[in-house]
């Protein structure tokens, strides 16, 4: 029993040793043995388990080009099985090889290192071979005709051409979406993916020929797509390449279910391919001959309407100019790069405004963009905000338009002090006051000096605490000192205060000199006769004290006793 | 040369939170952004461009020194006026109204801070207008924390004083005094009070050159307002959740922001500030 014990023992440790070890692994998953010049292949590198690797590069592998695609993929998985945790994590790299001719081509052994460890693959082969067409494949791209400019759209149209399949042994022939379904996923449609993959495609039946001469049907698909030029000159997008898997054969099959019977399925297929290229396209700028000075680079024609706000202000305050630009064009139209008029470059303006000069962002909505500026009156002479011009050019004429607004009548007030600031710029000369005047606006002067490395905060300290509370605690203080001294000077007080001091001398009689005790014992006697009513018997002793005290004090006896009785009488007293 | 003991004390500062900068490497600092900025305004005609990154460099080494820790409200104010030379208005106008935490009453920063104010694109105005109490609490405003804290406590002083003297002979005119010296104390003492309070309000200023201020802390909610709102302009948080600001605009709206189109003048630490 005991050796079975430790014989799971064992195999659960070196279980626990082995299992990270052999889980651990780096490899390659690359399945094709054969591919076609110019289709891209994937080739994924997979870390399995594995916490740290180096970023894995591929070597320039003669007859291919290759690239790395963005990104990697992180997967993990935990299964429980019979109580048995298992948790696996996986990383994938995907490369992306492209063969360019044709022939047996080698993969060499791949290195990759990962926890410190070298990994290497196993070295591939791959036929490459010319990719067939057959004709059955084509596609082409054409765009808008005429001269495009620089904030124009283009319009593009991708045209696909799939001949119909037909089996006439089955008397089948597949219509426009089974055929548009055999293009792969794999394809590359460029500027055209989106308008794909929404499948915003039309489809038209045509007649034609195919390769051998003989009358078929060719299933054409348009896709339609608008590209915005950032630049001028040729415009560059990417190549598009389509791939399909044209059928060649097929047959019925076996239908599973509770129905059973056949169903008709593609059992054979071979790849075709088509190639599209871009057409030329040059992008142009608008001619600099008769180019206005406030032209913004706008090509289209547009409206133009400006609002000010406020319309009274003072010489230099701020007036708020809302510019609002709309495209009177049809069709499709994007005004996110549409510039704001120049306004500085505009002499009516600028003589009697400070306009800034800084270019301006704006809001875009639907067809129109809204530029806000802000200017301001140099002086009280205008009486309005000039017409302000909104040029573009017309691609169609080819000229030059401006747009004028309509003038904005406004009220400037003269103010006594003006700003520098507001006024850097203006071309026109202040007068100098004949007294100094503080001017308004503009930036102060800066502090130096090492003061500005202290601590400006301080806590409630004690000090701080203090100064606050000793002023009152102080005159409660005197106050309390006031009442129990006026509270002294009244006579009961004074009445108790001495009876409270003849009690304490008899009491503490014994302790007195024997020569003083006569004369101490019959003062307080005779206070506690003054203050306070005795019973008789009381009064009676303390007459007989007393006269004890006086013939001690006057008739020359010696009384040993006479302290000791008195504090006997104190205790009666009390 | 100058540009090397910074990039070193920038590595320090960075390389780790608990390392601060020796006394005297915070004054080459403070001496480097000096002369950065004093350089900007002598570039400023001449090469604006160059001006402007001289202006940006001294920002730098300013908000280094506010980095390592130190709260003085002329170096914020300073901070401020390098933002805006450099055109981040509302870095600057964030940077004054820390200032503002320090040295509330300050005549030049209050010069700035409006000046700043008036390169704000499309301002939002305040709609709350002037209660009779505002007008009559303009010394709140006039006068510097430490100066009413100041006198405030001489009246406070004064005030007990007289009635202690008061104690012990009756003059004409101590009650009269007495009794305004203890009311005047006590209003100054809550008009520090109210600065204390206000310190602890976090507000925040726009930084980005365009905001869309949102119904909900989400790009899906829909725009709050028509069009965005500008750099520099000053809004209250009413609340702050991850990422996102519930904020309260000048003129009374409300909405949501990004927090990185924003910044946050907040004091963390709960001090009396004099």
């Amino acid at each position: 029993m005991k050796s079975k014990t430790f014989l799971q023992s064992i195999f659960l440790v070196v279980f626990c040793f082995t299992t990270p070890l052999f889980s651990q692994q780096v490899y390659v998953d690359f399945r094709q043995s054969v591919g076609y010049v110019g289709v891209p292949i994937p080739l994924t590198v997979i870390f399995e388990n594995v916490d740290q690797f180096e970023e894995p590069m591929l070597p320039s592998i003669d007859g291919f080009s290759s690239y790395r695609r963005d990104g990697q993929q992180n997967s993990s998985q935990t299964t429980i099985r019979n109580g048995k945790v298992t948790s696996t994590s996986t990383t994938r790299v995907t490369f992306v090889l492209t063969p360019l001719r044709e022939g047996i081509l080698t993969i060499p052994a791949l290195v990759f290192n990962a926890n410190g460890k070298a990994f290497s693959s196993s070295p591939r082969t791959l036929e490459v071979v010319q990719p067939p067409t057959g004709g059955a494949l084509k596609a082409e791209v054409t765009g808008t005709e005429g001269d495009i400019y620089l904030g124009k759209p283009i319009e593009l149209t991708l045209r696909i051409y799939i001949e119909q399949f037909s089996d006439k042994t089955f008397q089948v022939q597949l219509d426009a979406s089974d055929m548009f379904g055999r293009i792969r996923n794999d394809s590359e449609f460029g500027i055209f993916s989106e308008a794909v993959k929404a499948r915003n495609v039309s489809a038209q039946k045509v007649e034609g020929l195919n390769v051998a001469g003989e009358p078929t049907i060719f299933f054409v698909y348009d896709v339609t797509a608008t590209a915005w030029p950032e630049t001028t000159g040729e415009l560059q997008l990417p190549d598009i390449s389509i791939l399909a898997d044209y059928p060649i054969s097929i047959s019925k099959q076996q239908r599973g279910g509770f129905f059973g019977g056949t169903q008709l399925v593609i059992n054979q297929s071979q790849l075709v391919s088509a190639r599209a290229t871009i057409p030329t396209i040059e992008v142009l700028t608008p001619p600099i001959k008769d180019r206005p000075d406030w032209f913004s680079g706008a090509v289209g024609n547009f409206d133009f309407r400006v609002i000010a706000e406020p319309k009274r202000v003072k010489v230099g305050e701020p007036i708020t100019l809302t510019m609002r630009v709309t495209d009177l064009t049809s069709g499709k139209v994007t005004l996110d790069y549409l510039a704001a008029p120049l306004l500085d470059r505009v002499p009516a303006l600028t003589d009697n405004f400070k306009v800034p000069d800084k270019p301006l962002g704006g809001i875009v909505k639907d067809r129109t963009k809204t530029f806000t500026q802000t200017i301001r009156p140099r002086n009280d002479s205008p009486m309005e905000i000039p017409p302000l011009p909104f040029a573009s050019f017309n691609p169609t004429t080819g000229k030059y338009v401006t747009t004028w607004s309509k003038p904005i009548q406004i009220h400037v007030d003269p103010v006594k002090t003006v700003s520098t600031n507001d006024l850097i710029g203006s071309n026109q000369s202040v007068t100098m006051p004949t007294r100094p005047i503080e001017v308004e606006g503009g930036i102060l002067a800066n502090y130096t000096g090492e003061s500005l490395l202290l601590t400006d905060t301080i806590s409630l300290t004690p000090k701080l605490i203090a100064a606050i509370a000793f002023p009152p605690v102080a005159c409660a203080a005197i106050l309390l000192f006031f009442a129990f001294r006026k509270h002294a000077t009244l006579p009961t007080s004074i009445r108790k205060s001495a009876t409270k001091h003849a009690t304490r001398t008899l009491k503490n009689a014994t302790s007195i000199a024997h020569d003083q005790q006569a004369i101490h014992i019959s003062k307080a006697l005779r206070t506690l006769q003054t203050d306070r009513v005795f019973d008789e018997q009381l009064s009676e002793q303390m007459d007989a004290l007393l006269q004890r005290c006086d013939a001690s004090q006057f008739g020359c006896f010696s009384d040993t006793e006479l302290a000791k009785d008195a504090a006997s009488l104190v205790e009666q007293i009390q | 040369m100058t540009l090397i003991p910074t990039i070193a004390t920038f590595i320090i500062a960075l390389s780790s939170n608990q390392v601060h900068l020796t006394h005297e490497q915070q004054i080459a600092v403070l001496q480097e952004a000096q002369v950065a900025y004093d350089n900007g305004v002598s570039l400023q005609a001449a090469d604006p461009v160059a001006s402007i990154e001289s202006f940006r460099r001294s920002a730098d080494r300013f908000q280094l020194l506010i980095h390592d820790g130190i709260k003085n409200g002329k170096l914020w104010y300073d901070f401020g006026n390098a933002q805006l030379q450099s055109g981040e208005i509302g870095e600057a106008i964030a940077a004054y109204r820390s200032s503002q935490r320090y040295i509330p009453s300050n005549g030049r920063l209050t010069a700035n801070l409006k000046h700043a104010r008036t390169r704000v694109a499309n301002p939002i105005k305040s709609e709350n207008t002037a209660s009779i109490f505002t007008r009559l609490s303009f010394w709140h405003k006039a006068l510097p924390t430490q100066v009413r804290l100041f006198i405030g406590i001489i009246f406070w002083i004064s005030c007990w004083t007289l009635i202690s003297v008061r104690l012990f002979r009756s003059i004409p005119g101590f009650k009269t005094a007495s009794i305004s010296l203890g009311c005047a104390a006590i209003a100054l003492g809550l008009s520090v009070g109210v600065d204390i309070v206000d310190q602890h309000q976090d507000h925040g200023v726009l930084t980005a050159n365009e905001v869309i201020v949102r119904k909900g802390n989400g790009v899906n909610y829909a725009p709050m307002l028509k069009d965005p709102i500008h750099e520099g302009i000053e809004f209250e948080i009413i609340e702050q959740r991850p990422d996102w600001l519930h904020i309260k605009l000048p003129n009374g709206s409300t909405g949501w922001i990004h927090e990185e189109d924003a910044q946050i003048v907040s004091l963390k630490r709960n001090h009396l500030v004099l």
